[in-house]
């Protein structure tokens, strides 16, 4: 209805906030999402969302937790959206491959593959792992979910990803 | 089964793996203000989509309809505001609204609106939401600050010729001839330089007058109305006042907009209406925070308070586990049960969306909200369940 002018207390904190983090929240995004087109977007509206709440945020200094939190669940509902069955699991397949098809297939490569395969939560963990170098109350404070679970989520996908490699190690 | 410690190979694959991809990953520029958030935007979404976004099966929402009590002499209240009582003993600071017209207040400005327009509640900030369609009546905008974003689109295109100002004049409804006639609330910032100035006035297009108007310095209102409603905008726009209690008997701020949960004093009255008043929490406390009110007299008072104090001691629900600690919630509500003239009053504290301690505060007891309690509360706009948990929405939700 009108155009707003915050406190400039709050704009000016936002503002110098969203410019220290907003590329390291796309790039999670984008980790998370493995779609670039989308990233910008789910940070836009989770930035969107921390705003209103932006001096409880920054008090409390959750506001980085939040934001996080937030494009996982944006990311959970835009595929739920999109999707035509309903499935039992939340797997949002990645939209773009990204590697190189003529460089060498490598461990790396294999790990990414398997993120592609991942629920979306389950791959937000991962992520949150061994990107972000978050530990596990961390992870779990993002996702809502218990400390176990978190763990659970992490050992999972490394078992699974221990798996295919030494099924390529026997080859 | 290997432990965590065990499998460095297969960390290091992840590292390296996100490494790369983040590495190739190139962010764009992303404006943090877009959307703006804290406006309150008019709607165009009808009250029976609003019931259908919230999930509720309200049916029919009632309008409510003012039934006039002979007014009594001026007096103070406990709160030390001058107040008349204007319906079965309410307080208010506003005077009795005119036949066939009520009040409807938000923060501290209050303007009158014909009976028949209805409440609406739609887009919030840049989303647009795809919903049914508004209201075939004119309607007063919800404070959609914290409602649930839904889909994004936005149908239709403004034409070339628009007032600029006159582009949110519909949120959400870019074609003037899908208008529907509104009015919105707004803040206004303490300070702002003289050019923030040029967005109030007044604007014409194709048959429609659409007029921004700041009241008492920190709130405004936008009235979307039809050229041949002139005299209807007029009168509306001459109403908007200022106020320290409004028409529901409910003060312009309140104590539970701390961000902290706190507690009411303890009071005993006997009930003979109940005013139900919704804050925002992100409002400093002793600022205008008040986001809508609706006023429950007879049966529906005295039943909400029989539900309270029959609710289970210890509160909630709760569900830690599905929030951000130490989220403490975007809203709540003040109930104010007022007994007979001279009756006293009695208030509660009423939490639905924080982390823990939901419940219904009577400085004495915390309640669990109920089935029976909580449907009464948000039953009728512009009070509204923005956000909860599933806990909470259960037993809020009205089902018919």
């Amino acid at each position: 209805m009108l155009p707003e002018v915050p406190p400039v207390t709050d704009e000016a904190d936002f503002a110098a906030w969203v410019a220290a983090r907003g590329d390291a929240l796309q790039r999670f995004a984008f980790l998370v999402t493995g779609n670039a087109a989308e990233a910008p977007d789910l940070v836009q509206d989770a930035l969107s969302h921390a705003y209103p709440r932006w001096r409880s945020l920054a008090t409390s200094g959750t506001a980085e937790a939040y934001v996080r939190k937030s494009i996982v669940n944006g990311s959970v509902s835009r595929w739920r959206k999109r999707r035509r069955l309903t499935v039992v699991e939340d797997v949002e397949p990645f939209a773009e491959p990204l590697d190189d098809p003529a460089a060498t297939y490598g461990e790396a490569d294999e790990a990414w593959e398997l993120c592609r395969s991942l629920p979306t939560k389950q791959r937000a963990a991962v992520v949150l792992r061994y990107y972000e170098d978050l530990s596990f109350a961390q992870i779990a404070l993002i996702l809502g979910c218990t400390e176990t679970t978190a763990r659970s989520h992490v050992h999972r996908a490394l078992t699974t990803l221990r798996s295919r490699l030494k099924g390529e190690d026997d080859a | 089964m290997p432990d965590l410690d065990e499998m460095e190979r297969e960390e290091q694959a992840f590292r390296e793996a996100f490494e790369r991809h983040a590495d190739a990953y190139r962010p764009v520029k992303v404006d943090p203000y877009v959307p703006v958030r804290r406006p309150r935007r008019p709607a165009w979404a009808a009250v029976a989509a609003v019931v259908v976004l919230i999930g509720a099966g309200l049916g029919t929402l009632v309008h409510v309809q003012y039934s006039h009590s002979k007014a009594t002499p001026a007096s103070q209240n406990g709160r030390g505001v001058q107040t008349s009582c204007v319906d079965d003993c309410v307080p208010s600071s506003l005077p009795k609204a005119s036949a066939g017209w009520r009040w409807v207040s938000w923060h501290d400005v209050a303007v009158q609106v014909p009976d028949s327009w209805g409440w609406g509640s739609g887009p919030n900030g840049f989303t647009c939401v795809t919903k049914p369609p508004k209201p075939d009546t004119p309607y007063v905008s919800v404070d959609t600050t914290y409602e649930l974003n839904g889909l994004v689109g936005c149908a239709g295109s403004a034409p070339a010729d628009l007032p600029k100002e006159m582009a949110d004049a519909d949120p959400g409804v870019a074609e003037p001839a899908d208008w529907r006639p509104n009015i919105a609330f707004g803040t206004v910032p303490r300070s702002y330089p003289e050019s923030y100035l040029e967005h109030f006035g007044t604007w014409h297009y194709g048959g429609w007058t659409f007029t921004r108007r700041i009241v008492g310095g920190t709130s405004a209102v936008a009235l979307l109305t039809r050229d041949s409603d002139a005299a209807t905008a007029a009168r509306v726009l001459a109403s908007a006042r200022t106020f320290a209690i409004d028409q529901d008997g409910c003060p312009d701020s309140s104590p539970i907009q701390a961000q902290r949960h706190v507690r009411p004093k303890p009071g005993d009255s006997d009930v003979v209406s109940v005013s139900v008043c919704q804050y925002d929490r992100h409002v400093a406390s002793g600022e205008p925070g008040l986001m809508g009110s609706q006023l429950l007299t007879g049966r529906q008072a005295t039943d909400l308070v029989d539900a309270i104090e029959a609710a289970p001691a210890g509160g909630g629900p709760d569900d830690p586990s599905d929030c951000l600690h130490p989220y403490q919630g975007d809203t709540a509500v003040e109930l104010i049960a007022h007994g007979d003239t001279n009756g006293g009053e009695r208030v509660f504290y009423v939490y639905y969306d924080s982390c823990s301690g939901n419940g219904i505060d009577d400085g004495t007891t915390l309640h669990r909200l109920t089935s029976a309690d909580c449907p009464l509360i948000f039953y009728r706009l512009p009070v509204t369940l923005y956000r909860s948990s599933q806990d909470v929405s259960n037993v809020c939700y009205l089902r018919s």
